[in-house]
């Protein structure tokens, strides 16, 4: 019998009681802002104790269907505070004014699988980020946009190319071979946040040049970015353990909820948002300008040769005019102003029975480089059913189209196609733009060791190779709720969900024939076709029971259930070099064709009660989820994930406190192997002769594995007071992650290197602060300050097998890497550096120089409203968080860096200072300390081909502007004198994201990353596609 | 303080909860056939036993032992100064080879290690494999036996020949995986030298029976048991020969003459010097590209003492050995930043297409080994005659007159050996064999040559633990 038909006996078995209609009576009211007495639209007005309630139209009116008798009502709004009223049995109507929730006290949060309940008493810690939070400025995707909203989480982009590509991390490394990303459910739905290869190593050849399917160096994206923004109500991010449990081994790093926005009873509001704006470089690199011959010639010859280095100098400057040219490649290349533009359009309404939402929407990022771009289509309708009084149906269906044109970026090898690669060895006076008479880009013979074909023009490259993404996207789900029981003491609700998440990823890499590398391997023309399939598919059936004695000293909800998910992925792509000249058919080279397969499925039990005794001052909550997954070793078994959680709110503790809550939680979840690991399979040949060959696996699977189990004990306090002017929330995060995942190494003279194994401990501790302020409420003007702190160290604190450097996470001892060892940080990163001894003597050592996590990161948020203009800014800053600069590196080397001539630190300095003095085959050995000596030199000679990493590793603290936001509400009047009597509501808006960084860091930006999503978090700038600034000028009408 | 009323229980809700506990009751006894699923990337090494399944063993330890030769025959050569791999890109694969001591045992020079123990381990699976299937005759497992065995002792030898001082363990526990010792460089050699044999015997034993598989074919002409037996021979004598020069003279000279006898050598008039043994390469989706090839690794190049020590023809032209296999090319600088880097103006002409099929054992360097043989016995007059059959065919150079004695011989040999077996992987070896290390020229004076590829970082880690005899020499 399968799973679902015997859920569906169990539902029948649950059909037991019926209620009687009561007697209806009709009661009107009007909702208005305290103060300023403007009718608050869309505001919710439900009876207590009960599933009834409607929302307020246009105009603040709200009409509703109450059982005779006297009522209670609970209004909300989000923005704005609960408010409870009695209407009594003969009053026909009320009217009500609610205040500006400033310090968003009673705000819903989200819990795992049983709906939402109020910030107020909730004992676990969840970050909210609204609609509004997350619409104020355009982001390219959910990643960016959530930057500096979610106190707990690092959030980095990849790189700055259009179409997105970013990693979420909530706490600090929770898995060194496992998942590390967190868990997104969109309405109930678990979607895929997979991030597929594209193939475009096989033009950088970084890595192992396209042969490997999962290449972790193609700046990949991540497919949150199919998500749509304005279609999105909230972001709920559950960040305890205690608060994720439910989501049992899959939510070790954090569970974030997202809640689409739904239909609300009432005429149909429309809301219209049309956006234009541009987009222009944040930060180039700069570049060093020669002063003269000798040492344009000289950097030049070292990326090429002294005969070519001269020819080429001497023509520049001859066409030139006889001086010495000098230009920025990078601010040529990405100095395009692209326009940019966003058109959405959404519509909600609907009667007592039938509620929709449907929203459509097209936005284009131009990319700041020619030929690249995103364009994102999204369409939504969600529906609500009301099929009885007992019987509620939804329907939601998304769909999304992606469409972004990334160029190429991030590390390479000859022949150097990833731009700032090959700009770091190409001396500034060579003019790379300017085409000839046919059409053709100059020759560019620096790069490759003086062979043009070792090497590429970046300008010809983007303007003729097509590196295209393309997503298509369904996301939908239905379900069923059953309102089993409606009284006031028990309210029983039995849902059934299932919902679909499918998209197919098509990724499209053409490099003509004529392109200056193209020859490089004898096969002129390459051409990559990926096809990824995903398909998720997951249904749970749950049943909610409130029970609330008519004591009324304490109210209880459980929620119990069961579900079951199951994720497909497969990814085939097709390699084909040596083309005719423009065909772009794989059939017409020759062929390299690569395939990989994933299927899981997880079912899971779960069972929590939540208590609120007291007035709602203590909340005691316990929960338990039985999770089983095709992935562990033992398919069959439960593992389980037992929660606790209490909180207690002091009310009126002392003057000016109005509020006190002590939380306190402790909870468990997992995180269960990846697909492949408990199998113990041949490895794979390549084929010879037409014949595939197998043979030892180097990785031995493990038929024993299980999941890795986060144990998270959370303690913290939030305080309101000074008359709702300030508000405190802190907590504190002692996590510990057992059973950690590793490949335990064998010696390889054994045949075999490794077996995957359970084991070990990793530590984390976080500290999480926000401090909301009101210095200023008046009528007139208002200012409300956000402060956020967060504060995260990892450590392995047990490792069960000796010291090991994670895959795709660093170039080596010499460049700095991450190296997991017992006791030390689980992000430290290791490499060479000189250690001086007392004798005399310098040895170089492999030893911990930085730690990528930074000291600690803060987000102020400042909105304050003149009249009808609102100002909005958002800075974050970090402070410390090491970066792995390899970009510089190749910019020293080929002696290219902008600062490259300025004066080296060294210049006058003795052996005292050991700064400048290098280990030199075990001997102390000076710098150059002329007069003439200069820092690009100085950095690279120190650096000492890799016995000095510390030089690249370097301080990633900044300061950005991260979003500005000026808006305009229009008075109602002006606004339907101008646009028409049906317009509610128009506010104009000119806001801008990534204004401005401050830093002494050397490159365009801390927070990109050369291998993208995986466990640890590394921190390497090498070549990434440069970061850029966007401003928009954006209209939105609701009629 | 307050007592709760708990008695508050509807009716209706006393009806539900045994309702709501039998469904999960329910539930949690729901099958678990989805979650049988198995892997559709990899095949598992629990499934029956039939030919196809022998032919992918067999091709698995053809393509592994395939895959680690370009790398041995680019770093050998980069050792033993006939090329470079000038990766603009990458500047260690100049530095940490030549100038950075000791050998970085991390990435760069640390190869020729787990692949080989690995595919030593795929020949033990096939001759367990094999003895385990019925639908073999015993013919056909003998012949499985001689295969396997022939091919983990070239592997085993590729690791002894560069790490040769430090010694290597030669066992194998396919079982528990437990850490082996490590032995001598004789012991290592022996221990191969006996496996030849005994795969030698097997293939005897094999009779008329074929192989159960199918050989690619660089194998021609050598892929039935009775034939793959002379190609066993010729390794039998390269093991001997090496032998003989380090630690066991004239009884392993006299025992490489043996199997040179029972091997496809063919010094008569005419004799097709390129017939051999060959790994073949294939632009057939999944296949693989010979590495060294100049259309997929345009950055091996030639070092430049080959052209300056190339004996002339009568002619005056260089030695014809260096005409066919080297070209000029425009001059290229290795990378290196602020120093220019050493110049070289010859590339090899050798792996010309992507496909160019790379030589394993072949006659030219069975004739060689005779004479080498030879002149471990102090048979000079007998390795003249190969030495000057090769020079003259090969090199179309004038013949050597005689060889004064045993050191003027080991010079005349290595020349020989030099040219002909040019960029094949044996230079390196070979002049550290007869202790002529010291005559491979440096670029520049803070260069080095290197005696023994290091044991890799990750095998000294992961036996770090171990008792002081299983730790690895060598070792930090």
């Amino acid at each position: 019998m399968s799973f679902f038909r015997q859920s569906a006996v169990a539902l029948a078995i649950l059909a037991a009681a019926t209620t009687d209609l009561l007697a209806q009576r009709r009661i009107t009211g009007r909702v208005t802002e305290e103060g300023s007495n403007a009718p608050l639209v869309a505001a919710s007005v439900q009876v207590a104790g009960t599933a009834t309630g409607t929302y307020t139209d246009n105009a603040g009116n709200f009409a509703l269907q109450v059982p005779s008798g006297a009522v209670t009502l609970r209004v909300r709004r989000i923005g704005y505070q609960l408010r409870t009223v009695v209407v009594q049995a003969d009053q026909q109507s009320v009217n009500v004014e609610l205040k500006k929730d400033v310090l968003q006290l009673d705000a819903q949060v989200v819990t795992a699988q049983s709906g939402t309940i109020e910030k107020r008493t909730a004992a676990t810690t969840v970050s909210a980020v609204g609609a509004e939070e997350l619409n104020r400025v355009p982001a390219m995707t959910i990643d960016q946009a959530l930057q500096g909203k979610v106190t707990g989480a690092r959030i980095n982009m990849n790189s700055g190319a259009p179409g997105g590509g970013g990693q979420i991390q909530i706490r600090g490394t929770t898995s060194i071979l496992g998942n590390g990303e967190p868990l997104f459910v969109i309405d109930g739905v678990i979607m895929s946040n997979a991030s597929i290869a594209g193939g475009a190593n096989t033009l950088t050849r970084a890595g192992a040049a396209g042969t490997n399917i999962a290449s972790v160096q193609d700046n990949r994206t991540n497919r949150l970015a199919d998500l749509n923004p304005n279609e999105i109500e909230d972001i709920q991010v559950l960040k305890d353990a205690a608060a994720a449990a439910l989501y049992g081994s899959r939510a070790t790093n954090g569970v974030v909820i997202i809640t689409t926005k739904r239909g609300k009873t009432g005429q149909p509001r429309w809301n219209l948002t049309q956006r234009a704006g541009a987009s222009s470089l944040l930060r180039g690199l700069g570049t060093r300008c020669f002063a003269d011959s000798s040492r344009a010639v000289s950097a030049a010859a070292a990326a090429a040769s002294q005969a070519i280095a001269i020819e080429a100098f001497n023509a520049a400057k001859a066409a030139n005019g006889g001086n010495i040219p000098c230009y920025d490649h990078v601010d040529q290349l990405f100095g395009e102003t692209p326009m940019a533009w966003e058109s959405a359009l959404n519509v909600s309404g609907g009667n007592d029975n039938t509620r929709y939402f449907a929203s459509a929407s097209r936005k284009y990022d131009g990319g700041i480089a020619v030929n690249t771009g995103a364009l994102r289509d999204n369409a939504r309708v969600n529906l609500d059913q009301n099929i009885s009084n007992k019987l509620q149906a939804r329907i939601d269906l998304g769909y999304t189209r992606s469409v972004a044109n990334r160029g190429l970026s991030n590390n390479g090898n000859d022949p150097n196609t990833s731009p700032l690669y090959a700009f770091g060895k190409i001396p500034s006076f060579l003019d790379l733009r300017t085409r000839d008479a046919a059409g053709n880009f100059p020759l560019n013979r620096f790069g490759g060791g003086g062979a043009a074909t070792n090497t590429s023009n970046p300008f010809q490259t983007y303007q003729f190779v097509t590196n295209d993404e393309n997503v298509d996207r369904f996301v939908g789900s239905a379900t069923l709720g059953w309102q089993v029981l409606a009284g006031e003491v028990n309210q029983v609700r039995v849902e059934y969900q299932v919902g679909v998440d499918r998209f197919t990823q098509d990724n499209f890499l053409y490099s003509p024939n004529f392109l200056q590398y193209e020859a490089q391997d004898g096969l002129p023309g390459t051409v990559v076709t990926t096809n990824a399939l995903s398909r998720q598919f997951n249904q749970v059936l749950r049943a909610n029971w409130n029970f609330t004695p008519r004591s009324g000293i304490a109210s209880f909800r459980t929620v119990a259930g069961v579900t079951e998910e199951q994720q497909g992925l497969n990814v085939g792509r097709v390699r084909a070099q040596g083309l005719i000249p423009g065909v772009t058919n794989v059939n017409q080279g020759q062929q390299l064709t690569f395939q990989n397969q994933e299927l899981q499925t997880d079912q899971g039990l779960f069972l929590q009660t939540t208590a609120l005794a007291f007035d709602d001052k203590l909340t005691l909550g316990a929960g338990v989820r039985g999770d089983r997954s095709s992935n562990n070793g033992d398919r069959e078994k439960y593992y389980v994930f037992p929660s606790v959680q209490a909180a207690y709110r002091f009310v009126n503790l002392a003057p000016g406190i109005d509020e006190f809550k002590l939380l306190s939680n402790w909870g468990q979840t997992g995180n269960r192997p990846l697909y492949g690991q408990r199998f113990v399979t041949f490895g794979n040949t390549p084929f010879i002769n037409g014949v595939n060959g197998i043979g030892t696996n180097p990785v031995l699977g493990n038929p024993d594995v299980r999941p890795e189990r986060k144990t998270d004990f959370v303690m913290g306090f939030s305080a309101a007071g000074a008359g709702q002017r300030v508000s405190i929330d802190y907590s504190y995060v002692d996590t510990r992650i057992d059973d950690v995942l590793f490949n335990r190494p064998i010696p390889p003279t054994a045949g075999i290197a490794q077996q995957i194994f359970n084991g070990g401990r990793l530590r984390n501790k976080a500290h999480e602060a926000t401090v909301t302020l009101v210095p200023v409420q008046r009528q007139s003007f208002t200012w409300i300050s956000r402060t956020a702190f967060q504060q995260i160290r990892n450590v392995t604190e047990e490792l069960p097998i000796p010291p090991f450097i994670p895959a795709n996470t660093g170039f080596g001892a010499a460049y700095g890497r991450p190296r997991i060892t017992q006791g030390v940080s689980t992000t430290a990163i290791w490499g060479n550096r000189p250690i001086f001894l007392d004798d005399g003597r310098v040895v170089t050592r492999d030893t911990i120089i930085g730690d990528a996590v930074p000291d600690h990161e803060m987000f102020f948020t400042n909105t304050f409203t003149v009249g009808r203009f609102t100002i909005n800014t958002q800075v974050d800053w970090r402070k410390g968080g090491d970066v792995t600069n390899l970009t510089q590196n190749i910019w020293d080397q080929f002696q290219r860096s902008r600062d490259y001539d300025a004066p080296s630190p060294c210049r006058g300095q003795t052996s005292a200072n050991l700064a400048c003095v290098r280990n030199a085959g075990g001997v102390r050995t000076m710098l150059d300390t002329s007069a003439t000596a200069t820092q690009g030199a100085y950095r690279f000679s120190r650096w000492n081909n890799g016995n000095d990493a510390r030089v690249y590793v370097q301080d990633g603290s900044f300061v950005k502007l991260r979003e500005v936001s000026l808006s305009y509400s229009m008075p109602q009047s002006v606004a339907r004198r101008l646009l028409g009597e049906r317009i509610s509501d128009v506010r104009l808006n000119l806001v801008g994201r990534n204004l401005a960084v401050f830093m002494d860091y050397w490159g365009m930006d801390p927070e990109v990353t050369n291998f993208g999503n995986g466990p640890i978090r590394s921190a390497v700038d090498l070549a990434p596609f440069p970061p850029s600034r966007q401003f928009f000028f954006s209209i939105d009408v609701g009629f | 303080m307050a007592t709760i009323n708990m008695n508050v229980r509807s009716d209706r809700m006393t009806r539900l909860l045994p309702s709501l506990a039998a469904a999960a009751v329910l539930l949690a006894g729901c099958s678990a056939e989805r979650l049988n699923i198995p892997n559709f990337n990899e095949a598992s090494t629990d499934q029956p036993v039939d030919r196809p399944l022998l032919q992918n063993l067999a091709s698995g330890i053809l393509a592994e032992q395939r895959g680690g030769m370009p790398g041995l025959v680019s770093n050998v050569g980069i050792f033993g100064r006939e090329s470079y791999l000038y990766t603009s890109s990458e500047p260690r694969n100049t530095t940490l080879f030549l100038g950075t001591f000791p050998l970085d045992n991390s990435g760069f020079t640390n190869g020729q290690w787990d692949p080989r123990f690995r595919n030593a381990r795929n020949a033990i699976e096939l001759v367990r494999t094999a003895n385990a299937a019925a639908f073999l005759s015993d013919g056909e497992k003998s012949a499985v036996q001689g295969f396997a065995n022939t091919m983990r002792a070239l592997d085993l030898f590729y690791v002894i020949a560069t790490r040769d001082s430090l010694g290597i363990p030669t066992a194998i526990d396919n079982v528990t995986n437990q850490p082996q010792p490590f032995v001598s460089r004789d012991s290592a050699y022996r221990f191969i030298s006996g496996i030849l044999d005994s795969a030698a015997t097997q293939l005897s034993a094999a009779g008329s029976a074929a192989f159960p598989f199918t050989l690619p074919p660089g194998f021609a002409g050598f892929n039935t048991p009775q034939t793959f037996r002379q190609f066993n021979r010729g390794l039998a004598a390269r093991v001997h020969v090496y032998r003989g020069s380090l630690d066991c003279g004239s009884a392993c000279f006299t025992a490489a003459l043996t199997a040179l006898g029972e091997s496809f050598l063919n010094a008569s008039a005419g004799a097709d010097l390129r017939r051999g043994v060959y790994h073949t390469f294939s632009t057939a989706a999944g296949d693989a590209l010979n590495t060294l090839s100049i259309p997929v690794t345009p950055d091996q190049l030639a070092h430049p003492s080959i052209r300056t020590d190339a004996q002339l023809q009568a002619n005056g032209t260089r030695d014809q050995r260096f005409v066919t296999k080297i070209r000029t090319i425009a001059t290229r600088n290795a990378p290196g930043g602020i120093t220019v880097g050493i110049p070289t103006d010859v590339g090899f002409t050798l792996y010309s297409e992507q496909t160019t099929p790379l030589p394993i054992l072949r006659n030219e360097e069975l004739i060689l080994l005779r004479a080498e043989a030879n002149i471990g016995l102090n048979q000079f007059a007998a390795a003249l005659q190969d030495l000057n059959y090769i020079r003259t065919t090969a090199g179309l150079l004038p013949p050597i007159p005689s060889l004064a004695n045993r050191d003027a011989a080991i010079d005349a040999l290595l020349y020989e050996k030099r040219y002909s077996l040019l960029w094949e992987g044996h230079r390196w070896f070979d002049v550290r064999r007869w202790g002529r290390l010291l005559t491979l020229p440096l670029d520049i004076p803070t260069h080095f040559r290197a005696r023994v590829m290091p044991v890799p970082q990750a095998e000294c880690l992961a036996r770090s633990t171990l008792a002081t005899n299983l730790r690895g020499p060598g070792c930090p």
